[in-house]
């Protein structure tokens, strides 16, 4: 036994020690090998569930030949929430209507974690009274007075036959606005809009490119700006406003859609927006006779304009943004203002109601993929903060001045014919300028538009008071006033589609509230005609907008310059 | 019957003429529709500059019609800015809000009005400006005040101003119309230079000749090539192409008589008073004479190199200094015809002695000073009172001496007819008047 225990304690230790290491280099290839073929198989067993592409689907990179076919995703698609459908006109409602209306009372104002905005006022909504109905009448009388039968377009000012597509789009208002508080048929409405765009589509383009800035509304020829044959070149801005129209018109009558459809498929948007997303106008070069593509649009115009061309899928990103902006103080009242400087750019920067009213009564202060939020929450949140802003400096004024104030750009009978009558600009608070400069406080009017578009959006005291000053100012043959002098010249005795168009609009909007409505449908010949040519690629025609595409839901700090 | 048909046509016509031959704020309709933005009623092209440093820039249009240009700029101390159918803006301020001349014309012609408050000026078919004033009376006063002191001004300030006195209302300051000594209306001349500049430029057809000298006009090869565009044909601008390139390029219509009467007479006026600015005669030479001519100013400059001669020249003999260093220093500085008349003086001074030399001094002094006499012309008179008596310098004394002869012999032939013959005695002549002058 001493023996054994010799022998077996007679083994050396480098015996043992090779032993050892020679387990666990088995080992370790063991295991080696095992991780590898565990690895292995798991990564093979993973390929298996990635998701296949598939064509048409989401991973497939689609040719363009069947890009449009794919359907726009908006908000109602990607949340899965329930489109906004589109009311019926104020004849067809129920009398109960609006008292299951859901106002958001209950909701503290400011933003979402979204960056969307609930507003501290509430928009008027209900039916339309004797004295709003009368007023909507006598402001389709202008329609019905001064659109030219033969080309179906309206007059931009009284019987002066000449127009621009704002002023159109003024005119679509009028005619929808017209339509669904019943004051005209479906046939009418269907009359007029199917001679009007049929015009459109007919229209000359500049240069083959955009439609010129203004046309003559008799013969639908292209003119200057003295009503004579020739060109003066395309407003982006202008364009932006029709295109909102007509996605409202197209989205709320599908019967028009082909028509509409058409008319933008012969337009050439190469050099409207460019890569960043802004948009350029274009005028002639006076010596040279070129083309000139420029910067067009200032906060507050520049977003709205850009909200049309994202209507219909173009990504003008960086038009939409706020930003070059500052903040005046007036009245305690950070208002913004487009941070150009109109001493370098040659442009001013002058900060008006109408397109905030415009944003608010048509888009609803919301993004153009939007079509599913309730009305008192507004997706394109600072948009809502700054017209609150601007609504809230103009009551201000009026309760430390006393001067009732409703500003916009407008009209005027005689010399310099148009004011911007501003809240501020290029510098100066309550600056009521001429397009070329001039400061003309007699001009400063209280605008019958903003009033009206004011008191739709701010159900407060004030625009009461708006309200009794305005609803009464009219010639019941030719239309609403363009407004009431603010020194005491009395009414501003013009009659014009913008204006008239825009008290339908307001009028509409308490009936209606936000009048754009959610697209019923998959695609559109506007996205899927010309796909087997290279037309859409010169022309730049878009895709239709997915997730990725959307416009950015932002909210800005504000900026303080100076106090006026 | 056919007297009232005379008479209608009698009122018909004093009406028609009233209409055309009124001043412009007579004629000056409301315009009130938009058919004012019609290509025939733009009467300027904006392109070319008022002055310079002016721009042309783009109206901000968001409306179907307007004017697509305008130009602006700052002259004469006021900013402007005007569009092409005239109407402009003139003020002190560069927002054009207070202070602000007003131009304003006739739809379609060239005939404009400024305007400040109550006061209204136009061009006269004459070209002269004629201002016009709301509210004055037949025995109101007025004055141009400095705020310091007031100028008072003629009554006919309503009628069409002369040179001076628009010159006069130029140079800024306040017009003040008073009534039984109380102060019954006050209005800011600034701009008053401008205004009247550009109611003739636009008279002109937007011609640089017709601005007042030492205007900042552009540089002219650019103000060339601007009408040449505006005068192209086939002009492609979205720019009403205005009227005033026809009328540049093809001339004046020659059937429209008046308008070439009216021209000739402006210039005719023109000429007048640039030869009175022109007159070299101290007296006659406005203090803000703002159009002198070139040549005006070299004569005065001349001029005035002479007489600090003369005067350096007086001091020397008033003083008995040597006249040998005098004409040396003085010949240094002046220029050449100069130095002639210089040398001249110097030898009658040499030729007259010591003796003469202070009187010479004390008359060239007199004469320069008291009566005003250019100082060349006083130096004549003085050495003409000198060659017959000194006998100096007997070529020049010969020529006098012919001279007087002829005139001798002229008088007398033409009082051979008259019966009563006229002695020598009875009259002097100017030379032998001067002669008498030194005694």
């Amino acid at each position: 036994m001493p023996t054994v225990i010799k022998k077996e304690a007679g083994k050396s230790p480098a015996t043992r020690g090779l032993f050892l290491f020679a387990v666990s280099v088995i080992s370790a290839v063991a295991v080696s090998w095992f991780v590898g073929t565990s690895a292995r198989a798991y990564f093979l067993s993973s390929l298996d569930d990635v998701d296949p592409i598939i064509a048409g689907g989401e991973l497939d990179d689609l040719p363009a030949l069947m890009r449009g076919n794919v359907p726009a995703v908006t908000t109602s698609v990607y949340y899965k929430e329930p489109r906004k459908e589109k009311p019926p006109r104020m004849c067809e409602m129920p009398k109960t209507y609006f008292d299951k209306l859901d106002q958001g009372y209950e909701q503290a104002s400011g933003y979402t974690r979204r960056n969307e905005y609930i507003r501290k006022y509430r928009p008027r909504r209900g039916f339309l009274n004797e004295r709003e109905l009368r007023a909507a009448k006598v402001a389709w009388t202008y329609f019905e007075q001064f659109t030219q039968e033969n080309t179906g377009l309206a007059n931009s000012v009284g019987n002066y036959p000449s127009t621009t597509l704002w002023d159109t789009a003024s005119y679509v208002a009028g005619a929808v606005a017209a339509y669904e508080l019943c004051l005209i048929e479906k046939p009418e409405f269907d009359r007029r809009m199917t001679r009007l765009f049929t015009t459109i589509k007919g229209l000359e383009l500049f240069r083959g490119e955009m439609p010129n800035k203004v046309y003559h509304t008799k013969s639908g020829m292209k003119v200057d700006y003295t009503n004579k044959a020739g060109e003066i070149g395309f407003s982006a801005l202008d364009i932006g406003r029709m295109l909102v129209w007509m996605r409202i018109v197209k989205n709320r009558y599908p019967h028009l859609g082909n028509t509409i459809d058409s008319v933008l498929l012969k337009w050439d948007f190469k050099n409207i927006i460019s890569e960043e997303g802004l948009l350029f106008g274009a005028y002639v070069d006076k010596e040279t006779g070129e083309t000139v593509y420029a910067q067009e649009g200032r906060l507050g115009y520049e977003e709205y304009a850009a909200k049309g061309f994202a209507l219909w899928g173009f990504e003008p990103v960086l038009a939409h943004r706020a930003e070059p902006f500052l903040t005046a103080s007036i009245f305690g009242i950070q208002v913004p203002y487009d941070g150009r400087d109109p001493r370098i750019f040659h442009s001013q920067n002058y900060v008006v109601t109408e397109s905030y009213l415009q944003d608010g009564l048509e888009l609803g202060f919301d993004l153009p993929h939007d079509d599913s939020s309730p009305d008192w929450i507004s997706s394109d949140g600072w948009r809502a903060e700054f017209a609150d802003r601007v609504y809230e400096v103009q009551e201000n004024r009026w309760r430390r001045t006393g001067f009732m104030t409703a500003r916009s750009e407008h009209n005027v009978k005689g010399p310099p014919y148009f004011t911007y009558d501003t809240i501020f600009s290029d510098g100066y608070p309550w600056n009521t300028v001429t397009p070329r400069g001039d400061y003309v406080p007699d001009h400063a009017a209280v605008a019958a538009k903003a009033a009206l578009g004011l008191w739709a959006l701010w159900d407060t005291e004030y625009t009461d008071v708006l309200y009794e000053a305005i609803i009464e100012l009219y010639d019941p043959e030719k239309g609403m006033f363009e407004g009431l002098y603010e020194r005491g010249q009395g009414r501003v005795e013009i009659f014009t589609a913008n204006n008239n168009g825009i008290i339908l609009t307001s009028l509409l909007h308490k009936v209606q509230g936000k009048i754009l409505t959610g697209y019923h449908g998959d695609t559109e010949v506007w996205y899927t005609a010309f796909r087997d040519q290279d037309v859409r690629e010169r022309r730049k025609y878009p895709d239709p907008p997915q997730r990725d595409d959307w416009l950015p839901a932002l909210r800005h700090s504000i900026q303080i310059e100076e106090d006026f | 019957m056919a007297n009232n048909y005379v008479k209608s046509l009698l009122i018909g016509s004093v009406c028609l003429y009233l209409g055309f031959s009124s001043p412009v704020w007579a004629q000056q309709s409301a315009v009130d529709d938009a058919d004012s933005f019609t290509s025939e009623n733009a009467i300027l092209d904006t392109s070319i500059l008022f002055a310079i440093g002016a721009r042309e820039a783009r109206q901000e249009l968001r409306g179907s019609f307007g004017w697509p240009t305008f130009q602006e700029g700052l002259v004469e101390g006021v900013y402007f800015r005007f569009d092409p159918d005239g109407y402009a803006r003139f003020s002190p301020s560069p927002r054009l809000d207070t202070d602000v001349f007003e131009v304003i014309c006739r739809p379609r012609t060239y005939t404009c009005m400024g305007r400040k408050n109550g006061l209204a000026v136009a061009l006269t078919s004459r070209g002269s400006l004629q201002l016009r004033m709301e509210n004055v009376l037949e025995t109101d006063q007025f004055f141009v005040s400095d705020g310091v002191s007031e100028l008072p001004l003629p009554q006919n300030i309503l009628q069409p101003l002369d040179p001076r006195l628009e010159l006069l209302l130029s140079s800024g300051g306040e017009l003040v119309v008073k009534r039984r000594e109380a102060e019954a209306e006050q209005v800011s001349l600034v701009g008053f230079a401008a205004v009247a500049a550009y109611l003739r430029w636009i008279s002109a057809r937007q011609d640089y000749v017709v601005l007042p000298r030492g205007w900042p006009v552009p540089n002219s090869d650019t103000a060339v090539v601007a009408i040449g565009l505006t005068q192209a044909a086939s002009w492609q601008s979205p720019m009403p192409q205005p009227l005033i390139p026809q009328a540049v390029q093809q001339g004046l219509d020659p059937s429209n008589q008046s308008q070439i009467t009216e021209i000739a007479e402006t210039s005719k006026e023109a000429f007048e008073l640039l030869k009175e600015i022109a007159d070299p005669r101290p007296v006659r030479l406005a203090p803000n004479s703002s159009a002198p001519q070139a040549e005006t100013l070299l004569l005065l400059t001349e001029l005035k190199m002479s007489i600090d001669t003369l005067a350096s020249q007086l001091h020397s003999f008033a003083f008995c200094s040597a006249p040998k260093s005098a004409e040396v220093a003085t010949s240094m500085l002046m220029p050449d015809h100069q130095k002639t008349v210089s040398n001249e003086i110097t030898m009658d001074a040499v030729g007259m002695g010591a003796q003469g030399d202070a009187s010479l001094a004390k008359r060239l002094e007199f004469l320069i000073e008291e009566i005003g006499l250019p100082a060349d012309l006083a130096l004549i008179v003085a050495q003409q009172g000198k060659v017959s008596e000194l006998d100096v310098a007997e070529d020049q004394s010969n020529v006098v001496g012919e001279i007087l002869s002829e005139l001798r012999a002229q008088l007398k032939s033409e009082n051979t007819s008259e019966s009563n013959e006229v002695e020598s005695s009875d009259y002097k002549l100017l030379s032998e008047y001067f002669k008498s002058v030194k005694q």
